[in-house]
């Protein structure tokens, strides 16, 4: 059974410490340890050997055309080795180039020549960091009109070449299918089988086609990326799927804002333990059926 | 010619960055290296990082922003414009907010004229969260033997203001307007305080202090007051190693 935990965030640590028992594990935010105060730091150690903790990069920025950032990625490094951490995770994606940052994830575009990149790059990061190196899929607002691969493809060819696993972020799928047409199931089918391990689960807003500043508008309603609100049922529907063609170690609600809303955020995990449940109750009837029938 | 990944992503970082993304400035020359890309989308992912960055540096520049008043919009729009984001984090951002103002402040004076001032401020304040060192300081001033060498306590920062701005982060809820008086400060934080300490120093003390980046020898016949590096020793302003 996949352990289900959240993404600690320093706002609700004292809710968050509290509340330990309600959950099999916590993710962290490697950059609050690169960067964050002493304070931040000593509060994020002090969790280690209570509870099991996952790491997460957003600072590698992967898929900027630049070399690796070594000294970042050595930073993460030795705070994985402390978290004890059993992988590392980073998006597939890029924040920003030499002397300009966005801070937020930006898509690649879709192309045999820019997948031969990021495997190369996925390589040197599997050699320098002495745990599972893990990627995860993003929600994009737009895309590069020379992608001639879909996302599935794309992903599938990295984890085919390099052999790494994969952080699925089913709610970054599901806002894909919603505002880009991607079916998130082909997504799901084309990562190998058992590529999956560990997922996140999040729920955002909408934003309304007048949301834009004239004289833009938007086509039609747009769901953004907020981690605000509770897992639509559509992104549970996707956690079952996968489910079923992975055992992933870790299932990671995250959530950024509206951070007081504790009864949300307990009534999230409460609905992703009943669908890991429930997916872990088909798969033992069905072993049973082929037991009585062997 | 092949477009490289490099100037694609270059040049989208140009026009996300820029203003008229930000702003919706549908009248501003697009990039032809980015047709085919809905602008409208461009607008909003522009949009969204920029708000994302403005908060980052409220975060630390909260009443800067208050003092800014209505004249923030503009600022803000001018800020965009000269100073595309580097960094993703908070204290880097917000550190590139107050060069902006000290420049934009030296070619038009704002309104009130300490705001830059405040900005150092918090700045300052946020530095010495960050700074605060695990370990505490080596010096054991209290025995009384004279210190071979000394220097800035790391995480200390120094703060010459043109106003005494210090009324403005009382805490009693009253909004005291700062009085125009060189006031030279020194920020600490130590592991273990709730919020980082100011003290108001003698200039004498600040110029001292402020020559101190590295191990320096102190003679303490070159110092006309010697008690000064035992106070400042005292305070956690310096260290010391025999």
């Amino acid at each position: 059974m996949p352990a289900v935990g959240i993404a600690y965030r320093a706002t609700i640590d004292a809710w968050t410490r509290a509340n330990l028992d309600k959950f099999d594990v916590l993710e962290i935010n490697v950059n609050d340890l690169i960067y964050g105060t002493d304070a931040h730091r000593s509060a994020i150690f002090d969790l280690v050997g209570h509870i099991p903790l996952t790491a997460h990069g957003v600072g590698l920025s992967i898929g900027a055309d630049v070399p690796l950032d070594l000294d970042y990625l050595d930073k993460a490094a030795a705070v994985v080795a402390r978290l004890k951490a059993p992988a590392y995770s980073e998006h597939l994606a890029f924040t920003g180039v030499p002397g300009r940052e966005l801070g937020n994830l930006l898509p690649l575009p879709r192309t045999e020549a820019v997948a031969e990149t990021i495997i190369a790059k996925v390589r040197a990061v599997q050699a320098r960091v002495g745990v599972p190196f893990l990627l995860e899929n993003i929600t994009y607002m737009f895309e590069w009109p020379d992608s001639d691969m879909s996302d599935g493809e794309f992903a599938k060819l990295i984890c085919r070449e390099t052999g790494i696993g994969w952080l699925l972020d089913v709610e970054n799928l599901h806002l894909n299918a919603a505002n880009h047409g991607v079916d998130p199931y082909e997504f799901v089918d084309a990562l190998p089988a058992g590529a999956v391990q560990e997922l996140h689960v999040a729920g955002g807003i909408t934003l309304l086609q007048d949301d834009l500043e004239p004289p833009y508008r938007l086509e039609r309603p747009f769901l953004a990326d907020t981690h605000s609100h509770p897992i639509p049922e559509a992104a549970l529907d996707l956690l079952d799927h996968a489910l079923r063609r992975n055992r992933p170690a870790a299932i990671i609600l995250e959530r950024d804002e509206r951070l007081d809303a504790f009864d949300e955020i307990l009534g999230d995990v409460t609905r992703i333990r009943a669908r890991v449940a429930a997916v872990e109750s088909e798969r033992t009837r069905g072993q049973e059926l082929i037991r009585s029938t062997s | 010619m092949a477009k490289s990944l490099f100037d694609q992503q270059a040049r989208l970082l140009e026009h996300l960055t820029s203003g008229a993304a930000i702003f919706a400035d549908s009248n501003a020359p697009f990039d032809p290296m980015l047709l085919g890309i809905s602008r409208g989308l461009l607008h909003l992912e522009a949009n969204l990082s920029h708000q994302k960055r403005i908060s980052k540096i409220a975060a630390i520049l909260g009443r800067t922003f208050d003092l800014l008043g209505d004249e923030r919009t503009a600022i803000v729009r001018e800020f965009v414009d000269a100073c595309p984001p580097r960094h993703i984090g908070f204290i880097e951002n917000a550190r590139q907010f107050h060069g902006f103002l000290c420049s934009r402040h030296e070619r038009r004076p704002m309104q009130p004229p300490y705001v830059h001032e405040v900005a150092a401020c918090e700045l300052a304040l946020a530095e010495a969260r960050v700074m605060a060192r695990d370990r505490e300081d080596i010096a054991d001033w209290s025995s009384g033997l004279p210190p071979s060498s000394i220097r800035r306590r790391s995480g200390v920062v120094l703060l010459r203001c043109a106003y005494d701005i210090r009324p403005i982060f009382k805490k009693d809820g009253a909004i005291a307007s700062p009085v125009e008086s060189v006031t030279h400060l020194a920020i600490r934080m130590t592991r273990g305080d709730p919020q980082p300490k100011v003290f108001e120093l003698a200039p004498a003390a600040f110029d001292l202090l402020t020559a101190l980046d590295t191990w320096s020898n102190v003679s303490f016949g070159t110092i006309s007051e010697p008690q000064i590096v035992w106070t400042l020793a005292e305070c956690g302003l310096v260290e010391m190693r025999r």
